[in-house]
């Protein structure tokens, strides 16, 4: 394949939309490009290995804002090519660990992610999300990146978060 | 209310100027490879068995009182005649000279350089006091059968720190109790608000006594409506192994108004959790604090989680600028002015926390912060990894099943129940 032939390939595959940006429109989200869609001051805190890349992200956060003020809102999902396991979404809810009761907090935003990701419309989305699962990639995950971090394992609360498919929040978080 | 000494007030000038902290650093010393320690008022050691904690317990023991201990074997006629080798044997245990290695090893006190050779012998000081009270973790060989046991009763070869805590708890037990009948409770001896939880969590009703029937004072269990005592070896594992403890305490915490033992400045307990219940252990680490507000400096080597939570409670109380009800919280103690005055006089205290690991050079993980990037740090010298592990093991596991029917997942906890728990 000549340089030209290459960079109109690779111009043809940017734009094509990624699974998770096709999903994320499905849904009524508005995905944007690699994790910009994450506030720059977590984007140093989610990483993935070396062979992975973000394809899209999404804020549901700011998605809901006028439409449920009130509710307790997921922050962000993001769309991972995961090499051969083909493309994947994970969801991160950047919160403070400084006391058991964000523990509550945290799921209560679960409970409401599970319930969006119920939605017909989030169909595309929850298949990628089943298919991080499928393949033994967390979906869910707490980053607290600055802070107190006063969860302990062994704790009732860490106890909570697991039961949830949760892990302690981390620090620094390489999908 | 009853028996709360008033606190050691140090002179003005005195209180002005925070002390250095003193420093004990062994290398290569048994399985030690290097260990700076920098002892705070409570200082907390965790590791896995065999990483030379007990050794360098006993060697700042050594270090602190060495003319005591050589003047306690002459008292009991056990004479090295200068082979520095038998009274290492003698002190550590048999066979353990053989951790010191010449032109290897190295120790220091507060930077001054010693030899385990070198404090093999006695100094030329006329007299030297005890400073150090040490709580073995073989405590419980020092009641054999509920009868205390006298120095002159252990061979050469048992530690010395097992030997002369029988000793002090056996003169404890001859002299100044003499004739009572009850050890626990006792109204001179502990402020009540201690009492009741040792009450309720370790002996459970039952009173501590000495039977001096067949001319032998042996200590058994009162239980109300039981017409004889409780035989020593029909206790629970943590009412055996928690009685020598509460003796040593007793002799720390003299009657009347002393607040300390004279002399004493340190204490060293060896694994206090030893067979208790963790709310068994939250009343050992309420004696300690009544030790720390007495004016000790405590040091102690343990396995147990419960006991770094009493640290990493201490230091987020400090830090999120926590009060003596926060204490009182934690420890489930009443609105009295002895626990108020416990309370802030242990907010007041200086905690660290030692990492002591297999071929490693011992740690500082005095910060636990569970999301410290170490996992020393982070999982407590080992002591939450495997609640780490069994934890993400589960959440790994409720990922898998995410795909499979609703039904079978029935027992997550949802938000819901979370906020209203």
């Amino acid at each position: 394949m000549n340089t030209a032939r290459r960079q109109t390939e690779k111009s043809r595959q940017q734009a094509q939309k990624s699974e998770f940006y096709a999903a994320a429109e499905a849904a009524g989200l508005s995905p944007a490009k690699g994790k910009s869609a994450v506030k720059g001051q977590y984007q140093a805190g989610i990483t993935c290995r070396a062979d992975w890349t973000f394809t899209d992200s999404v804020d549901v956060d700011l998605a809901y804002t006028a439409a449920e003020p009130g509710s307790v809102r997921w922050d962000y999902g993001l769309g991972l090519n995961a090499g051969p396991l083909g493309e994947l979404a994970v969801w991160v809810e950047p919160h403070p660990a400084s006391g058991a009761r964000e523990v509550a907090k945290v799921i209560a935003k679960l409970d409401w992610l599970e319930a969006k990701l119920a939605l017909a419309k989030y169909k595309g989305l929850r298949a990628l999300t089943d298919k991080a699962a499928a393949a033994g990639v967390r979906r869910f995950h707490w980053l607290a990146m600055t802070g107190g971090m006063r969860i302990r394992p062994g704790s009732k609360e860490a106890a909570l978060l697991n039961s949830r498919g949760l892990h302690l929040p981390r620090r620094y978080l390489e999908l | 209310m009853t028996d709360t000494p008033p606190l050691p007030t140090a002179p003005k000038a005195r209180q002005k100027r925070k002390p250095r902290p003193d420093v004990l650093r062994l290398e290569h010393v048994g399985p030690i490879q290097s260990a700076e320690l920098r002892f705070g008022d409570l200082t907390v050691i965790v590791g896995p068995q065999a990483t030379g904690k007990s050794i360098f317990l006993q060697t700042l023991k050594l270090v602190l009182d060495r003319d005591s201990i050589h003047d306690t074997f002459k008292h009991h006629s056990v004479a090295f005649n200068g082979d520095s080798d038998a009274f290492l044997g003698g002190y550590y245990g048999k066979g353990m000279a053989a951790a010191w290695k010449e032109g290897r090893s190295k120790l220091s006190w507060n930077a001054k350089a010693l030899t385990l050779p070198q404090l093999a012998k006695r100094s030329k000081a006329k007299q030297q006091d005890e400073s150090l009270f040490f709580v073995p973790a073989q405590r419980v060989m020092s009641l054999r059968d509920g009868v205390t046991q006298n120095f002159g009763q252990f061979n050469y070869g048992d530690p010395y720190t097992l030997r002369y805590f029988s000793d002090a708890v056996h003169d404890l037990l001859q002299n100044e109790f003499g004739a009572k009948g009850n050890l626990f409770p006792q109204l001179n001896r502990l402020n009540d608000t201690l009492r009741k939880p040792i009450t309720d969590h370790v002996f459970g009703g039952s009173t501590l006594a000495v039977d001096a029937n067949d001319f032998t004072k042996r200590l058994v269990l009162q239980i109300p409506g039981h017409k004889e005592g409780l035989p020593f070896l029909a206790w629970s594992a943590g009412q055996r192994e928690f009685t020598p403890l509460l003796l040593g305490l007793y002799w720390l915490c003299p009657a009347g108004k002393m607040s300390k033992r004279a002399g004493i400045d340190w204490v060293v307990i060896e694994e206090p959790e030893m067979g208790l219940h963790p709310q068994g252990i939250a009343t050992v680490l309420l004696l300690v604090l009544e030790l720390l507000r007495r004016g000790y400096k405590v040091v102690l080597s343990t396995h147990s989680p419960v006991v770094l939570d009493l640290v990493w409670a201490l230091q987020e109380f400090k830090q999120l600028c926590g009060t003596e009800a926060d204490i009182r919280a934690l420890f489930e103690l009443p609105n009295n002015d002895y626990a108020k005055g416990l309370g802030k006089v242990v907010l007041k205290k200086d905690c660290r926390v030692y990492f002591f690991d297999r071929d490693q050079t011992v740690r500082d993980i005095s910060g636990l912060d569970p999301g410290a990037e170490n996992a020393a740090e982070s999982e407590w010298g080992g002591l939450t990894g495997f609640a780490s592990r069994t934890g993400e093991t589960i959440a790994d596991l409720v990922d898998r099943q995410a795909l499979k029917p609703r039904k079978k997942r029935k027992h997550a906890a949802s938000a819901t129940e979370v906020i209203s728990a």
